[in-house]
């Protein structure tokens, strides 16, 4: 093994199990820490994406994440996957952040123009084919989007994104944000019927505006 | 394929898992259902945020390297995020107590009586009469101080 170069060296570092990088950081190698959030660190901040719009701020909040983590490494359990572990801390980060923020009114939700109207225009009528290729490319979908769920409490968005994009179950959520099962299921049903609406209420704007 | 079904495609079919023959299908449904066309329109508007697995680069702000540095960690315990929201927090906390503290300084300056008089001031040879004095071409707050007595002129004109 000493005789490895640098290239099989790194490839044999890359492929080291978490369990193995979790033992390091527990015998106080920190640097084993910086491994294993830069193995996590798109996963964790590809969650904080579908909270906030901001890049900075994304990056921030996998980075105090990722503080989190490490300062509160002693309560992780070897059991539970190290993934799970991290992605309660990112989602509680990120309510915690939502918390702060003020809500944005509904009402103000049908109101939008710019590049945000003109991507509501493109999905009223691309074909579904080309609907999924625009938004790939087009970061007014992606805002609009933000904008629509940003309309949702803090509670109800963490149930819609844990459970729609994480695909967590509701016990899982429960787990996570310390609420009952009853709670996470209210709010998912509130989260989802209130997005349904929005939802409509743009494309019905859009078509009052075609009449137009 | 039913409504039922399709709906249920609807992720998969955004997230391009779906496989080619399912896909046809799907897409052969929603040509037909007017509802289920409209439901995956509205499942469109939020889908970029809850179902993309990438976000298009932002031209507003790019992307910046990030690293976990764990040196700074191990040695104060803070790294900067966290030490820069803390010196924040601190400082909010502290900062009334500072303007408290300076006022009541400054109540007691002129509160208490004074340890030399004006008089003693400008009869003695003390340094700090020469201090008080400023040479008439001075700058006062950054603004240049009129050399003569603009009042004084004035009555003498009169």
């Amino acid at each position: 093994m000493a005789a490895l170069s640098p290239k099989l060296r790194t490839w044999s570092e890359a492929v080291r199990p978490d369990d193995e990088l979790i033992a390091e950081v527990r015998s106080g190698h920190t640097a084993a820490f910086a491994e294993l959030a830069s193995r996590y660190r798109d996963r964790v901040e590809r969650l904080c994406q579908r909270f906030f719009s901001d890049r900075e701020l994304v990056r921030d909040l996998a980075q105090e994440s990722f503080i989190r983590a490490f300062a509160g490494f002693s309560t992780y359990r070897a059991e539970m996957p190290f993934l799970g572990w991290l992605r309660a801390i990112v989602a509680n980060v990120c309510y915690d952040e939502l918390r702060r923020r003020r809500r944005r009114p509904e009402e103000l939700i049908a109101d939008f123009s710019g590049p945000e109207a003109n991507w509501v225009q493109l999905v009223d009528h691309l074909t579904p084919e080309q609907i999924v290729e625009a938004a790939e490319e087009r970061r007014e979908a992606h805002i609009l989007a933000h904008r629509l769920l940003d309309s949702l409490r803090p509670e109800d968005r963490m149930v819609m994104v844990l459970r729609e994009s994480e695909g967590l179950s509701v016990e899982e959520v429960a787990g996570i944000m310390g609420w009952s099962e009853a709670k996470v299921k209210i709010r998912a049903f509130r989260a989802r019927r209130l997005m349904r609406k929005q939802a409509e209420s743009i494309l019905f704007e859009q078509h009052r505006r075609i009449v137009k | 394929m039913n409504c039922f079904e399709a709906r249920n495609d609807f992720v998969a079919f955004w997230q391009k898992t779906l496989a080619a023959e399912r896909r046809a299908q799907l897409l052969t449904h929603l040509r037909r259902c007017t509802t289920c066309d409209h439901s995956f329109r509205m499942f469109a508007l939020t889908a970029p945020v809850l179902y993309s697995a990438t976000e298009p680069d932002s031209r507003l702000s790019p992307a910046r390297p990030i690293g976990f540095d764990t040196d700074r960690i191990g040695a104060s315990g803070n790294p900067p995020i966290a030490e820069h929201r803390s010196i924040v927090r601190t400082l909010n906390r502290v900062l009334p107590a500072i303007a408290m503290a300076a006022a009541a300084a400054i109540a007691l300056y002129f509160a208490a009586p004074p340890h030399m008089t004006f008089e003693d001031a400008i009869a003695g040879d003390n340094s700090s009469v020469e201090l008080a004095s400023y040479p008439s071409t001075d700058s006062f707050f950054g603004q240049e101080l009129m050399a003569q007595d603009s009042t004084a002129q004035d009555l003498s004109d009169e």
